[in-house]
């Protein structure tokens, strides 16, 4: 049991630690005081009589209440340490693999539209395109422009195919088609919609879309994957907000 | 610590900042203790310059989630309260440890070289 003087000595010890501590919010001075109150109780009812001697012994342990309140301070300023998160796992849509399951989908899957379509695999086509769009666009790694172009261009390629093999002038010539040499009769109608988009009778301004098509959608899948690919190489410096 | 010069006096307080935490993890990693005793062990002058200094990092490391605390009856007195490692306590100070001792050896050999 402390006698009253020793009592009173303590608090002032505490009473000087608090204000020290005055900076700090009101949680982490109540923590740190109710601390330091616990570690004086601690160590001073390890002994029936307590002496004054021993009282000083305890809070000179202790140290300097502005010592503590410094080191307060400088725990508070500094979040470096405890905030950084142990794991730092990378978001889903951040991966590498990201920009490459985007192109393969929504580029080189719509270029093989025509295929798949006529083998009847519209669904698998309606698939890719709505799954390459979601990451897309769900992805942190491209900017709105950037995935904007993405949406219009880098599909754009196959949907020109299948149109053109579709129009009437080209139909007429599918009507007898030369068969290729060696070919099976059966396949026919898959041969005549290959030959039929890039037959010579053609217009040229069909042609000359074509091959912007062709060109703005090749850049267009070239540039995402690369900036993809970098930005999701960049640990977490890159990011759109999108 | 008495007798040292300003300037190792700030050194050693810039020294202990990133690693003073994971000394009082350490302390904690094969079961709870007492706030006392953490403090007695850590005060050699060297990593605490007083007990009291361990309560403002323990209050932080509760905060971010690496320290827990239960209050536990004492016989000789008032409840006190015990401090354990959270999982994440775990983590964070087996991630210290295995970067701290090539860094360790790293300034070893580097303050060695030319002598």
């Amino acid at each position: 049991m402390l006698t009253t003087q020793q009592s009173e000595r303590v608090d002032r010890y505490l009473a000087r630690l608090d204000s020290a501590l005055s900076d700090l919010p009101e949680p982490e001075r109540r923590d740190v005081v109710e601390g330091v109150r616990e570690h004086i109780e601690a160590a001073l009812s390890q002994h029936r009589a307590v002496t004054d001697s021993e009282v000083e012994r305890v809070l000179t342990s202790l140290g300097d209440p502005m010592a503590i309140a410094a080191e307060a301070q400088d725990a508070e300023n500094d979040q470096r340490i405890t905030a950084t998160p142990v794991r730092q796992p990378i978001p889903m849509l951040r991966r590498t693999w990201v920009p490459a399951v985007v192109v393969a989908t929504l580029f080189f899957g719509m270029l093989a539209t025509p295929v798949i379509a006529s083998f009847g695999g519209v669904f698998l086509v309606i698939v890719m395109l709505v799954g390459g769009y979601a990451i897309l666009w769900a992805s942190p790694l491209w900017t709105l422009w950037e995935k904007i172009a993405g949406t219009l261009l880098l599909p754009a390629i196959g949907p020109m195919l299948t149109a053109m093999s579709l129009t009437p002038r080209s139909r007429e010539l599918c009507a007898s088609p030369p068969t290729p040499v060696g070919a099976p009769v059966g396949a026919e109608g898959v041969a005549s919609a290959q030959t039929c988009s890039v037959g010579t009778d053609l217009s040229a301004i069909a042609l000359a879309m074509l091959v912007t098509v062709v060109v703005a959608a090749s850049v267009t899948a070239f540039v995402l994957y690369r900036r993809g690919r970098a930005r999701a190489a960049r640990p977490q410096s890159f990011s759109t907000g999108a | 610590m008495r007798g040292m010069v300003p300037v190792e006096a700030q050194i050693l307080t810039n020294l202990r900042r990133g690693v003073l935490e994971y000394c009082i993890l350490a302390l904690i990693r094969d079961g709870e203790r007492y706030g006392l005793d953490i403090a007695r062990e850590l005060a050699d002058g060297i990593l605490l310059t007083g007990e009291g200094t361990l309560y403002p990092l323990l209050s932080r490391l509760r905060k971010s989630g690496w320290v827990a605390s239960s209050w536990q009856e004492s016989v000789t007195g008032p409840p006190r309260r015990y401090y354990s490692l959270t999982p994440e306590g775990h983590l964070a100070l087996a991630a210290f440890a295995n970067t701290w001792t090539p860094f360790r050896d790293a300034v070893e050999k580097a303050i060695r070289s030319g002598q």
